[in-house]
């Protein structure tokens, strides 16, 4: 008992670290993810061909084939390379996308949480970005910005923070009637100084989760734009682009439809499992 | 019940209105002179000044944004760039389409997803909630575009079952239905899952149990019943997100939808029929939800009083 109570006792986060790691579900789902970083970084050093590169002498070339262990695409360029570097702008698409929806989801969804008056405004606001059903808005948005990487981002971005505003808002809003939020107001925090120092950092594991999933629907809703043709433009090397393309000799070259989406779909994956672990590692109901 | 109706429908007026002015400026960032893309290259400075007048684009911003409210209410969106017909007419032709489409992958989605969803809970730990977690792991990851693509070509092309492309026949709408239904069947099985749980765990399930019913009863007539009510939400919410989710399997199967006409009016710069397209799905969705708060609040009385 006494050795017991002599141990110095866990933060929270590294209670919910070690938690995650008891996740057999979550590390796959982490393992999906690392591979993902790690064939972004490595593409120029390690991929075999320029991602560019044309061979009008080696088309379609299917997988295993000598020098091309994934094939070629119709235009003779080396697949392998493609999908090394698409994994590249999928993580640039992820990581810009929740970066710029928690930046502004975020603080949108603290002060409707605290601020009643702010409240019905800015849940107004987040209604209207919600009535567009699927990835409707993100499709009118960039009908306006015009095709390309950067639009893209922008009209998924948008379409993704309302969520942070959604998931910010009821934290808050639950966090602001505990007790140690009357503590700090009784001995003379503002207003600013309660919301930004003591609650927001009370928020930031259902931040964590919904950033992780949403890394993965960024990357899918960001592959259809590409993959309707109105995303991002060949001859670019992104998977929902290349899918696109490969789409019209599904019959003679399934492969070159293959291993773009198994991508996708592995990423995705990774990112929800991901994510679905992290809740539960957050949330203390949940532990043993 | 009927305040709660009449308190939701005015809650609709500002977000619609939103939704209207948020197309509104969306159209206005587009680059490029309206006037100019309609009256083709070529044509003369009178001609476009005509034709700026005709569309009332030489009246300020705020007198135009009026204009178009009123227009919009009305459902009048102006004539498309492309065919010169009124946007309307070439967007409810092909709304009833994407309307079947939905309609038949929202009944696979049920037909599937509740059960497998309920099976999972009731054998919980299992290997049958084993599978209904892959299955809805699978769903929810999948690109539907890719999807559509693995299934054409296994099922139209190497086996030649069904037709790949168009809309004409029955048949025809097998293939897409699945692949528009596939995330819903993944959401709904997770969610019945969760939800028939925690039902599971109430007391009453308890009692019903403990009174000597059977187990099936239990489950079909006590549980099944209040784990459904937060269904009817995700069934109709499914159903309003798949109209707006069709439009990538529209073009992968080739189906003459609203999603289709929208990618294409983009990729020929047709932005009336961009903007009137759009609308109308946000406006279905809209009304779609509120129909599902109505029903929930039918079925669930504690939803009502709040």
């Amino acid at each position: 008992m006494s050795a017991q109570l002599a141990r110095p006792s866990k933060s929270y986060y590294s209670l919910a670290f070690s938690q995650l790691l008891k996740n057999k579900i979550a590390l796959a789902g982490g393992f999906l993810v690392l591979v993902l970083i790690i064939v972004a970084i490595v593409a120029p050093y390690l991929s075999p061909y320029d991602p560019l590169q044309q061979d009008l002498t080696s088309v379609l070339l299917p997988p295993l084939s000598e020098g091309h262990p994934m094939g070629t695409d119709d235009l003779g360029r080396d697949l392998l390379s493609r999908m090394m570097y698409g994994a590249r702008i999928s993580l640039l698409v992820g990581v810009v996308v929740v970066a710029m929806a928690t930046i502004v989801g975020v603080p949108l969804g603290a002060i409707a949480g605290f601020y009643p008056r702010w409240d019905r405004w800015i849940g107004m606001g987040v209604d209207v970005l919600l009535a567009f059903p699927g990835i409707l808005l993100a499709l009118a948005i960039v009908a306006a910005l015009g095709p390309g990487l950067v639009n893209v981002m922008i009209a998924v971005g948008v379409r993704s923070m309302p969520m942070y505003v959604r998931v910010v808002r009821s934290q808050v809003m639950s966090i602001k009637e505990r007790e140690f939020v009357n503590a700090a107001r009784a001995i003379g925090v503002n207003d600013p100084g309660i919301l930004f120092r003591h609650i927001l950092p009370n928020c930031v594991g259902p931040i964590i989760v919904q950033a992780t999933i949403n890394v993965g629907t960024a990357i899918l809703s960001a592959a259809a734009l590409s993959f309707l043709g109105v995303g991002v433009q060949p001859p670019t090397p992104e998977w929902g682009a290349m899918l696109s393309k490969s789409r019209l000799y599904v019959v003679i070259a399934p492969h070159a439809v293959t291993f773009p989406g198994l991508a996708i779909m592995s990423v995705v994956l990774g990112f929800n499992l991901l994510g679905d672990g992290l809740r539960d590692a957050l949330d203390p109901r949940f532990r043993q | 019940m009927l305040s709660y109706i009449i308190r939701k429908l005015l809650t609709l007026i500002p977000v619609m209105l939103g939704v209207y002015t948020l197309v509104f400026v969306v159209m206005q960032v587009l680059p490029g002179d309206a006037a100019l893309i309609r009256a083709g290259p070529g044509a003369t400075p009178e001609v476009v000044e005509n034709i700026r007048r005709q569309l009332g684009l030489d009246k300020p911003i705020p007198v135009q944004y009026v204009n178009y409210l009123k227009d919009a209410v009305r459902l009048d969106f102006g004539r498309s760039i492309r065919t010169n017909q009124p946007v309307v007419d070439d967007v409810k032709s092909r709304y009833l389409t994407t309307v079947q489409l939905t309609l038949v992958a929202t009944i696979i989605f049920l037909a599937v997803g509740l059960p497998l969803g309920v099976i999972a809970a009731v054998k919980r730990n299992t290997i049958w909630d084993g599978i209904a977690i892959l299955v809805s792991l699978i769903g929810i990851s999948m690109p539907g575009f890719w999807l559509g693509l693995l299934l054409i070509w296994y099922f139209a092309v190497r086996l030649g079952w069904l037709p790949a492309f168009g809309f004409s026949s029955p048949k025809h709408v097998i293939l897409p239905a699945i692949t528009l239904a596939s995330y819903g069947i993944a959401y709904t099985a997770r969610y019945t899952r969760s939800s028939m749980l925690e039902e599971l765990m109430q007391d009453y399930v308890t009692t019903a149990r403990a009174k000597g019913l059977r187990e099936r009863i239990v489950l079909l007539r006590h549980a099944l019943r209040n784990a459904l009510i937060p269904t009817v939400t995700q069934a109709a919410l499914g159903f309003g997100f798949m109209l707006g989710g069709a439009v990538v399997v529209e073009v992968v199967f080739t189906v003459n939808g609203v999603g289709r006409l929208i990618v294409d009016a983009i990729l020929y710069r047709d932005f009336p029929v961009v903007q009137g397209g759009v609308l109308l799905l946000a406006l279905n969705f809209v009304l779609v939800n509120l129909l599902a708060d109505i029903a929930c609040a039918y079925l669930d009385p504690r939803v009502r009083l709040q």
